[in-house]
């Protein structure tokens, strides 16, 4: 379902952009620093790792850049990743860039690097005797494309249509012998609102 | 252009949508115990002696002249030549699967494997000889068995590592550590006075000599072996003293045997039919036994291995009066932290305290041990001592320890035999 709801968004992006896109003035930065600010929900129709429950997540993101041209810039991205039961930071490396001219545009994003656990590993006595919880990020891979709607200078509002493939292990050590560990690939659609700068 | 640049962007959007849902993979990583099996053939094959090797998991010791029998859980017996214990050497080792006890008689060594007594001949410790084998002398020592597979002779750990369902949440599942069931009958080994040269086992040890006689004991009898001709021991008497038998420490004419209920006493006089005097009864827990003069020291330790052998929750040194051997009397009873091996020369009282050392008593007044703490000495395993002369022989899952007590103010350390993990 949710994908049908990504495709119907997407293709109306397009003929949004086609449709409307206006032929004035420019406001697209040509050069400089580039800025994009964003806040979107991670989504996803079937988890394994959350059956049964509420699997949705928030996602918070920025990216700054060095912007060579309107259709390329290089930066870094830094975010958190709120899931049901463990937060991830992020931490990127990108390119991104404008598809037209126009001050209304289809823009890409493309974003790899290293998910950072920023739960807080457990230490929990039970009736077992207990165990050592350590949750553990891993390789994120974020490729999105959105729309930009400009409105002054530079500045433009954000619509974004994203994926993210984030890797996350726990590895929790039972006081008596037994290991367990849990490696998770969440494989996400992000509808994302923002701002960019 | 900008129109191939917009259905790009859609086909890669697309193929991204197709890998959506999480996936998610447990794993659960567990040792568990696998027995090694050998068939009866390969188990009397298996006895040899090899060129020395490290200590690894030691258990019963014996002293015997110069020399230090190691019992290394069944696997055999170190041979170590300590002739100088500020130097002990390791001379030999002796393959023997399924061994745990052990004692030694002139050139004769006796061991167990599985069921078997064997009589080795160690004269020459790098080339020994079975110079006898009395079968099914014993109860098997571990319950399990697969009779196409041969008989247990060992437990070894593996791991194993299995895929599980991920709604198996983390913190879920109870930790799954190897289950091995062990029958223990065992036989462990003890020492007694026997010829000239001092021949002498641990406190935890479930065999004792004399000059004729091998008394062993499995967890519900004493049993003897006739040993008036060291090189064919014949099967002797067969005693059946009750449940829990532990170990058997003998003392002038008399066995004291630990059970986990209590402490029996044997008149000797007769060596050929121990005679059950009495019975100095206690709480349910694991105890080795020591004598002196007119009292009897025995441990009583909770066990803490996991094994749930002796879950009481008591950790004492019992000093029981003896003067009475029909009617044996607790005079007091001191708390201990983990009490394993023990031993007593004159007024010199050590207590093996398991992962909590060892301690060292002044056992001049009875009454007031616990007021005459000489040493504990902390940061290694103590799991049995052999006292002979001023030297105590300590073994412990760290290794070989070997003090000079020659000093009420002081043990000094003369050396340290480490063990090594595979």
């Amino acid at each position: 379902m949710i994908k049908y709801i990504a495709l119907i968004a997407l293709f109306s992006l397009f003929i949004f952009c086609q449709l409307f896109a206006q032929e004035a003035k420019s406001l697209q930065k040509q050069k400089g620093f580039l800025s994009i600010n964003e806040i979107g929900v991670m989504v996803t129709n079937e988890s394994a790792l959350y059956a049964g429950t509420n699997a949705q997540a928030l996602s918070f993101h920025s990216f700054n850049a060095y912007q060579v041209v309107p259709s390329f810039a290089f930066g870094l991205g830094l975010g958190v990743d709120s899931y049901p039961d463990r937060l991830i930071m992020p931490l990127t490396v990108g390119i991104s860039g404008n598809i037209l001219k126009k001050n209304i545009t289809p823009f890409y994003k493309i974003l790899v690097g290293h998910g950072y656990n920023l739960s807080k590993n457990l230490s929990n006595n039970n009736n077992w005797g207990g165990a050592d919880i350590n949750f553990q990020g891993g390789l994120v891979v974020n490729p999105s494309v959105g729309l930009k709607v400009y409105i002054a200078d530079s500045k433009a509002f954000i619509l974004q249509l994203g994926y993210k493939h984030q890797e996350s292990f726990i590895e929790q050590t039972v006081r008596g012998g037994s290991n367990f560990r849990q490696e998770v690939t969440f494989q996400r659609l992000i509808f994302s609102l923002g701002f960019s700068f | 252009m900008k129109k191939l640049r917009f259905y790009f962007l859609f086909i890669i959007t697309l193929s991204l949508l197709d890998g959506c849902g999480d996936k998610c993979e447990n794993l659960i990583t567990y040792s568990i115990q696998v027995p090694v099996y050998m068939s009866k053939e390969q188990l009397a094959k298996a006895v040899s002696s090899i060129a020395a090797k490290a200590l690894t998991n030691t258990g019963k010791i014996w002293i015997y002249d110069n020399f230090l029998f190691i019992n290394e859980l069944n696997k055999g017996i170190h041979v170590i030549d300590n002739t100088n214990p500020n130097f002990p050497r390791v001379v030999s080792f002796i393959q023997i699967p399924a061994n745990v006890d052990l004692a030694v008689k002139g050139n004769i060594l006796y061991a167990d494997s599985h069921t078997n007594l064997l009589a080795i001949d160690i004269s020459n410790p790098l080339q020994i000889k079975i110079v006898a084998t009395i079968e099914n002398a014993f109860p098997p020592l571990y319950a399990q068995s697969d009779p196409e597979k041969g008989i247990i002779v060992d437990w070894v750990e593996k791991e194993i590592t299995e895929v599980v369902d991920c709604n198996q949440r983390y913190l879920d599942k109870p930790s799954i550590d190897g289950l091995m069931v062990r029958n223990n009958t065992g036989l462990t080994a003890q020492s007694n006075s026997a010829g000239k040269a001092a021949s002498k086992g641990g406190s935890m040890a479930r065999f004792a000599l004399n000059d004729n006689y091998l008394y062993t004991v499995n967890q519900s009898n004493l049993k003897l072996f006739d040993v008036k001709n060291p090189v064919k021991p014949i099967a002797a008497a067969d005693i059946n003293i009750g449940w829990g038998i532990e170990t058997i420490f003998p003392y002038k004419n008399n066995l004291f045997v630990g059970s986990m209920t209590g402490m029996h006493i044997f008149d000797n006089t007769n060596p050929s039919k121990p005679v059950l005097l009495s019975t100095y009864n206690h709480f349910t827990a694991c105890d080795p036994v020591v004598v002196q003069g007119d009292y009897a020291f025995v441990t009583l330790r909770t066990d803490e291995t996991g094994a749930n052998l002796c879950p009481r929750g008591v950790n004492v040194l019992d000093v029981v009066n003896i003067s009475n051997l029909r009617k044996p009397e607790l005079i007091k009873s001191y708390p201990m932290l983990n009490p394993h091996g023990l031993g007593i020369d004159e007024t010199n009282l050590f207590v093996c305290e398991g992962k909590h050392g060892l301690k060292h008593f002044d056992a001049k007044d009875i009454n007031a041990i616990d007021k005459n703490l000489l040493a504990h000495l902390q940061g290694f395993d103590a799991y049995d001592v052999i006292l002979n002369g001023n030297l105590l022989i300590m073994v412990g899952k760290d290794g070989l320890y070997q003090f000079d007590y020659s000093s009420k103010k002081e043990l000094k350390l003369l050396s340290l035999m480490r063990v090594i993990k595979d």
